[in-house]
């Protein structure tokens, strides 16, 4: 009979205890692994997403607030840029593509986003070939056609031919406190393919609708007037605010780096605008969220330390409880070693069990978690299944398990054969 | 032989010379304390003598080292118990099993059906996978002689092996010793206080006979 028999047959004897103790361990593996996968996957997916968007140009305001708001449709925009700023980049010969957002609305809470047809071009830049949209190669070519996200139809059941009315602002609130813009409502001509990228959770539509429903009329020298017909079916001809003169926020894709530097240096200087890097503030925005990362990496590690001594203890009382049966092993002529031996690959078993639990879980969780956070913002959290630091995180728990039954091992190793065979012990 | 108890240096044992014939079967009597216990101890390599000789089938305990002690007790000492020290969570089946892992002199195909048939010869052929929980006193301790013969020992002790025992049963386990051990021509020694044990044995020492240490200070 082997030892890992043994050992396997002593763990199912006390088998309450040991998956008590083995918890401990899956809890501490659990935090570990969720907390590195969720972790590693949303610096990737953020960069990624954030990486497709060379220069950003919005409000003076808070860079983060103007990234969250335009790249990833999360918070409020931190205001509107002179739309002359538009005319000067698009004039401008060391810009490639100049996108318009212009944003105001939301509708059941995803942001109703007025741009060109650019956008799904940077989106496609992003993942790497065209976005497909349903009905095929179909965007908004007339004012109050709304293309869909992904994300927003299939969590709010839209499909092409549907008719929705936006409210201002970004929060979705009760109904008695909206503002809908009743008279302006949106024809869903499109949906888009899921593209795991922000564009997943927005309603997308032309710009001039969005000047439209709050009662803009088109900046002068605007080459794509709203059809006559669309702005009297919408228009109720009533509080007209004048002519737009502002738009919400300007990507940017320059022709080389140095064009992006100079048109940065150059917007900055602006007292009304501001240029943003937004790989820069992503990256800074990772590095505030390590400190978070450090923290809930230092309650794993002390909860793994406190499983160290959860595996301690009750292998130390296993070998009390055990005195007998261990001095009887001797009497039968097993060595102090295959003890010792017996002790360890209880321990280790425990620690393994506990490993391999808390890396499903802790899986399940990141996996869990990125749902989530793929249906707040859009982004897609590649979480695999299985990693090859699983495997390290299962051996350093074996490892550790090993460590925890060193000392019971000596104590086991040590223990006295004849008095602890004695019928009175 | 002397033997010191623990650290002090009181000897709790001295016996000038005890010899026991190989196939016989040997009974040690005398009162709780008189030191039978630690005699099987010695005799079986668990302790070791503070001086003199102990010889057990030709082989000098004192010439061994540790493991070889443990060799030695897995290979040729077979040890049944007082309070029958299965392995509570084996069956009766690999409690048997377990010492022919310790030695090798069963080859691993046969050790099967040789713990079947052990178990069989002390009439638990039925009891085979049943836990020692879950087995009456008197199977037990059948379990018990079943496994002390498993490694084909040349010598048996048995130390108190009724004791735990309902006393109908004495009778039966102590025939039923000395009639295995007579089929594997082993040496039986036996530990005990009770007369109904000691009247199957061929030879009954007293210990108060051996041990003529007075527990004094030793030199």
């Amino acid at each position: 009979m082997s030892a890992l028999l043994l050992a396997w047959r002593y763990l199912r004897a006390r088998l309450l205890l040991n998956l008590l103790t083995a918890v401990t361990v899956g809890f501490g593996v659990t935090l570990i692994v969720a907390a590195s996968a969720v972790s590693s996957s949303t610096k990737t997916s953020v960069m990624q997403s954030a990486g497709g968007y060379q220069l950003l140009v919005a409000a003076k305001g808070s860079p983060v607030q103007a990234v969250m708001s335009s790249l990833f449709f999360i918070d409020a925009p931190t205001g509107n840029v002179p739309l002359e700023l538009y005319r000067q980049l698009r004039a401008d010969k060391g810009v490639a593509r100049v996108v318009p957002l212009n944003m105001g609305d939301s509708y059941r809470g995803f942001y109703v986003v007025g741009t060109t047809a650019d956008y799904f071009a940077l989106v496609a830049d992003m993942i790497g070939r065209s976005v497909r949209t349903d009905p095929p190669k179909r965007v908004f070519e007339k004012p109050f056609e709304a293309v869909v996200g992904a994300g927003v139809a299939r969590d709010l059941g839209l499909k092409v031919g549907d008719r929705l009315v936006g409210i201002h602002g970004f929060i979705d609130v009760p109904a008695d406190l909206a503002q809908p813009h009743e008279t302006f409502p949106y024809t869903v001509v499109a949906v888009l393919e899921k593209t795991n990228t922000p564009a997943d959770k927005a309603i997308f539509t032309t710009v001039e609708t969005v000047w439209a429903i709050h009662h803009q009329d088109l900046p002068e020298g605007w080459e794509k007037p709203l059809a006559t017909a669309e702005t009297a079916h919408h228009d109720p001809g009533t509080g007209r605010r004048g002519r737009a003169s502002e738009i919400t926020a300007l990507l940017v894709q320059g022709k080389s780096y140095m064009d992006l530097l100079r048109l940065s240096s150059t917007i900055g200087r602006s007292p009304s605008a501001q240029a943003i890097f937004p790989a820069r503030i992503v990256t800074r925005l990772l590095d505030y969220l390590k400190i978070g990362e450090g923290v809930i990496l230092g309650v794993s590690w002390l909860t793994t330390v406190v499983a160290f001594f959860a595996i301690m203890i009750s292998m130390l009382a296993a070998t009390a409880d055990r005195r007998r049966q261990i001095a009887t092993l001797r009497a039968l002529g097993a060595g102090p070693g295959l003890i010792a031996r017996i002790v360890l690959l209880e321990a280790s078993l425990i620690a393994a069990f506990g490993a391999l639990a808390g890396v499903v879980t802790g899986r399940g969780a990141a996996y869990l978690l990125a749902v989530l956070l793929e249906r707040m913002s859009g982004l897609r959290l590649d979480v695999r299944p299985v990693a090859s630091e699983d495997m390290l995180t299962v051996l350093a728990a074996l490892a550790l398990g090993l460590l925890a039954g060193v000392i019971p091992a000596y104590s086991a190793y040590r223990q006295d054969i004849a008095q602890n065979l004695s019928p009175s012990f | 032989m002397d033997f010191r108890s623990g650290g002090r240096s009181v000897t709790v044992l001295s016996i000038p010379h005890l010899a026991v014939a190989a196939g016989s079967s040997v009974g040690l009597f005398g009162p709780s304390g008189s030191g039978k216990t630690t005699l099987l101890n010695i005799i079986t390599g668990i302790l070791t003598p503070s001086a003199g000789k102990v010889s057990v089938d030709g082989v000098d305990l004192g010439g061994l080292s540790p493991g070889a002690r443990d060799r030695f007790r897995a290979e040729r000492v077979g040890y049944v118990f007082q309070a029958f020290n299965l392995i509570a969570p084996l069956t009766a089946l690999e409690n048997v099993l377990l010492p022919m892992g310790f030695a090798a002199r069963i080859p691993k195909r046969q050790q099967r059906s040789r713990a079947q048939e052990l178990l069989e010869r002390v009439n638990l052929g039925h009891r085979l996978h049943h836990k020692p929980a879950e087995l009456s006193h008197g199977e037990q301790q059948r379990v018990g002689i079943a496994r002390a013969l498993a490694n084909r020992p040349r010598l048996i002790i048995a130390d108190e092996p009724t004791a735990s025992l309902e006393p109908g049963l004495t009778q039966e386990i102590a025939r039923l010793l000395v009639s295995v051990c007579q089929d594997d021509h082993a040496t039986l020694l036996v530990a005990s206080h009770d007369h109904a044990v000691l009247e199957h044995l061929q030879r009954v020492e007293e210990m108060k006979a051996l041990n003529i240490a007075d527990g004094t200070q030793a030199a």
